[in-house]
């Protein structure tokens, strides 16, 4: 079916889809343009399949197995890549469990040692393209992000379940927005973009402090998966019958949760004011009591 | 982290390497 035409600076083009965070929106173009250009390395590789069958018979073998060991670093590193801008945009996050750059870079030395591998002559070449691969690698593309940030006084185990309530919350959201996508409806699916948008800044809110979970979570489970059911029913009441009244209530639904999402979230970061508060008056009682602070400090 | 020169120099320096290693073994028809 058709659909009209929108680019980036046409109007309402911001609410739908692209990321809010321009910061996040940022660090995903680099590693975009960095992983495109993994496309190179890939080609490059591919001339180890020509040196397999070109070269002398006792090639063969060592300069496909090059190629192997460099398809595979190449995957890793996209991966690793994707696994940095996830670290990156986010303000509390843990290392990456797997260093994939790192085995990649050890990948490619690899490869680069049987490709340059000529039988019965010196391994001295071969041991220097490796070495080579593995510095160069590991200059092109960075360490892997190898430490927690942000994490300081966050209990792991709280973590790991705001993360999983979150990761789930996140599919659903997905799932509205390949259906907006289909719908070649801009309005709607700028609407059904607006609210995605709504619940995954609460996502960030309680990744970034776990603590939020308890109170977030009737709504990035039961709030958000109601929403995408809702949305299915309606794409497809929506594609058989274009009926006015069910995309009236459907988008008042959208507004309601959307706002609601919106002023929960605004609450959540309040609460943590509201700790702030807390912790900074017990401080000062505390100084105010072993003589530090005198005088009148209450401000 | 931002991209820096060094890593693009080091891209095509790795991507280069590899192309000679592969060439390098590969038997040219001369002509």
């Amino acid at each position: 079916m058709a659909e009209r035409y929108s680019g980036r600076y046409s109007p309402g083009a911001s609410a739908s889809g692209a990321t809010a965070d321009p910061a996040a929106a940022a660090i995903r173009r680099v590693a975009d343009r960095r992983i495109r250009r993994l496309t190179l390395f890939h080609l490059a590789s591919l001339l180890f399949i020509l040196s397999a069958f070109t070269g002398p018979r006792a090639g063969l073998v060592p300069d496909l197995a090059a190629f192997g060991l460099l398809g595979a670093a190449g995957w890793l590193t996209r991966h690793g890549l994707l696994a940095e801008a996830a670290y990156n945009e986010r303000k509390v996050a843990r290392r990456p469990a797997v260093p994939r750059k790192l085995f990649a870079a050890i990948l490619t030395g690899a490869g680069l040692f049987l490709g340059g591998f000529i039988p019965g002559e010196s391994l001295l070449v071969p041991l220097g393209f490796g070495i080579a691969g593995l510095v160069l690698h590991v200059l092109a593309f960075g360490p892997d992000p190898m430490r927690d940030k942000g994490m300081e006084g966050v209990d792991v185990y709280q973590q790991d379940r705001a993360a999983r309530v979150v990761a789930e919350a996140e599919k659903q959201l997905d799932d509205m927005e390949a259906i907006a996508a289909r719908l070649t409806d801009r309005d709607l699916a700028a609407r059904i973009g607006a609210f995605v948008a709504a619940a995954r800044r609460m996502c960030r809110t309680v990744e970034e402090d776990p603590r939020d979970l308890a109170a977030a979570r009737r709504w990035l489970v039961v709030y958000v998966s109601g929403a995408r059911d809702a949305t299915v029913k309606f794409a497809d009441l929506w594609a058989k019958s274009r009926d006015p009244r069910a995309r009236a209530d459907f988008e008042s639904l959208l507004d309601d949760l959307q706002s609601n999402f919106a002023a929960r979230t605004t609450a959540l970061l309040e609460d943590n004011r509201t700790d702030l508060d807390v912790e900074i008056s017990v401080l000062r009682d505390r100084l105010k009591r072993d003589g530090v602070l005198t005088g009148p400090t209450d401000t | 982290m931002a991209e820096s020169g060094l890593n693009r120099i080091a891209f095509f320096l790795l991507v280069a390497l590899i192309a000679y290693a592969a060439l390098s073994g590969a038997e040219v028809p001369a002509g």
